[in-house]
């Protein structure tokens, strides 16, 4: 086999085609909808790989066993759906926060994680129900006065309309039981490894085959996600300019089906690999899970803290 | 043949093809007529260019897939869907032979370094505390220390290789298939892999590695096999004679006319042959 006859020429030409030096053309490319969809996708994978470094941060709930933390996450989470009052759920949300930050988590980081979304879904959720018109009350703040009832087709508005007292705490409260619990849960997903996580429900009873198939799914997201950054990546390096939009849309069809079939192909080996060493259907596993005085401590310590917001709660209602 | 599930002795016959051929649905064969004995003990390099069929012949060995003509024997007993499908014959067979996989993604999918080297004697239904001695132990022979809590795709090529070789000897195979497992590691990490299957072989291992690699062939191998590009077994020999029989691995396409062996047992008292690609 010889190589240099098979070279063609404009191959072997000096330099190809393009700009002298460093001439800069003075225009430059617009950063299109794919390269910000797959910049965000790695944001998200470089993110859970920040969250399972604050698992290994060493705090306070990272030391519980992950079976302890997940029920008593889900008594504290109970706790949180049955209470009714506002100053309640606020001492609810500084207990999060202050195991936070006992747990070595970035308050700020936490506090935006929780709330960035609260306002856009709860919100606008429960933002109608603040207004007398749809849920009548005592007026909290006027906004507009008709003077007299007014009738649009079959909608009635009083003479004044306003927000209730009665509404706004409405709001208040579910907003406010909506952000404790996703407290909670955020609280309990970064302090904790995914892999011992997905082990901890177990305790739930959750069948050991479904918790095998969470846990590869988790283990291959990060594979397919990395394929699909490695091939935008292959492909930007090929290209000049942003491409157009019919292109990218092109481009992702094409990618969506290259990654199916891939996937497809690594099922079928993984399942051979586990064939292989003996896998018959039936999931075995080994628990290395061990509770230790400190769990016994922290399963007491919220059964208290939880009666007492409980006890607080109830007191508040009389 | 009735099956017979009696240890092997040395020299005995544990793997047999006769005229073993196999195709993917309605596609050319990938393998044909092939007739080869591997008795317990041995060390064998299949070799063969890209798609002549290495990979489809190990699988078959480790009844993963099974022959579309052409009967194979593995420890007296014959390798079909069916007896697969007896419960005590696969714990057998599995607990017998491991295969490592080129592919390591697909080879490690436990959430942890750990739970990958205890998935096979899990399976096994192994005492629980004989699964974590065999754990740790593998851990400490291999130098896994370090990674045992860690995910697998956080892990480097070469540390997944590692991962998937133990993961496979915690079964304690009698038989280790290896498919090309020097694709893609540093060459400190292949001399690391051709040292490790030397000590397992001299351990009694069988072992049976699919490579193109030829600069490893001496050492991992005292039977060469040989697959053609029309996928039939072209040679078969001690690794020297294959080896420098230059007309046969231009033949299967293994190396290029720029390709020389270098002998350089004289300096370096090794004696083996190294390829070189020269340019003249």
């Amino acid at each position: 086999m010889t190589y240099d006859k098979d070279i063609p020429g404009w191959l072997l030409a000096e330099r190809p085609t393009g700009p002298d030096g460093c001439r800069l053309a003075g225009i430059k490319k617009k950063t299109g909808f794919l390269e910000k969809t797959i910049n965000d996708i790695a944001e998200v994978l470089r993110e859970s790989v920040f969250t399972e470094q604050l698992a290994g941060a060493g705090g306070m709930l990272q030391n519980i066993d992950p079976r302890v933390k997940l029920v008593t996450a889900a008594f504290l989470l109970l706790i949180t759906a049955v209470v009714r009052h506002i100053p309640t759920l606020l001492g609810l949300y500084i207990f999060t926060l202050m195991l936070a930050y006992f747990s070595r988590v970035p308050l700020m980081f936490f506090v935006k994680r929780v709330w960035f979304f609260i306002p856009f879904f709860t919100g606008l959720v429960v933002l109608p129900s603040i207004f007398n018109f749809i849920r009548p009350g005592d007026p909290f703040i006027n906004l507009i006065n008709f003077g007299h009832p007014v009738n649009i087709g079959f909608l009635h508005f009083p003479a004044v309309i306003a927000i209730t007292r009665q509404g706004l705490t409405g709001a208040g409260l579910i907003i406010l039981r909506v952000g404790v619990s996703v407290s909670l849960a955020v609280l309990l997903t970064i302090t904790s490894r995914w892999a011992e996580l997905l082990k901890a429900l177990r305790v739930f009873f959750i069948p050991r085959i479904f918790v095998m198939v969470l846990e590869m799914t988790y283990r291959y997201i990060f594979l397919l996600l990395t394929v699909i950054t490695d091939m935008y990546t292959a492909r930007k390096s090929r290209s000049f300019g942003a491409g157009t939009t019919k292109e990218n849309r092109r481009f992702i069809s094409a990618g969506i089906g290259n990654v199916f079939g891939k996937a497809y192909y690594l099922s079928e080996e993984i399942h051979d690999a586990m064939i292989s060493r003996g896998y018959t259907g039936e999931a075995k596993v080994v628990s290395t899970f061990k509770i230790k005085a400190q769990d016994i401590v922290w399963i007491i310590l919220i059964f208290v803290i939880g009666i007492f917001f409980l006890g607080g709660d109830l007191i508040l209602g009389m | 043949m009735a099956c017979n599930r009696a240890v092997s002795e040395p020299g005995d016959v544990i793997f047999e093809l006769d005229n073993v051929s196999y195709n993917y649905l309605n596609e050319p064969p990938v393998l044909k007529g092939i007739n080869l004995r591997i008795c317990r003990g041995e060390k064998i390099a299949v070799l063969g260019a890209n798609g002549s069929g290495k990979s489809t012949l190990q699988k078959i060995l480790d009844g993963l897939i099974f022959p579309t003509g052409g009967v194979v024997r593995a420890f007296g007993c014959e390798l079909t869907e069916d007896t697969l499908q007896d419960r005590d014959f696969s714990r057998d067979f599995r607990q017998r032979v491991g295969f490592i996989f080129q592919n390591s993604e697909a080879q490690l999918f436990s959430p942890s370094v750990w739970d990958e080297i205890a998935f096979g004697p899990l399976q096994l239904d192994l005492p629980k505390n004989e699964v974590v001695e065999r754990v740790e132990s593998i851990i400490d022979m291999l130098g896994l220390r370090s990674l045992k809590n860690r995910a697998p795709y956080k892990l480097s090529g070469g540390e997944k290789k590692k991962v998937a070789i133990a993961s496979v000897l915690s079964i304690n195979p009698e038989v280790l298939i290896l498919d090309e497992p020097t694709n893609g590691l540093a060459p400190r990490t292949q001399m690391w892999l051709v040292e490790v299957l030397v000590k397992l072989h001299q351990a009694g291992k069988t072992i049976v590695t699919a490579t193109h690699n030829l600069d490893i062939v001496q050492d991992i191998a005292d039977r060469v096999i040989v697959l053609s590009e029309d996928h039939l077994i072209t040679a078969e020999g001690r690794p020297e004679e294959i080896l420098r029989s230059r007309e046969l691995l231009l033949r299967v396409n293994l190396i290029g006319e720029h390709y020389h062996e270098h002998s350089h047992g004289a300096e370096q008292g090794h004696g083996h042959a190294h390829f070189h690609h020269h340019k003249h």
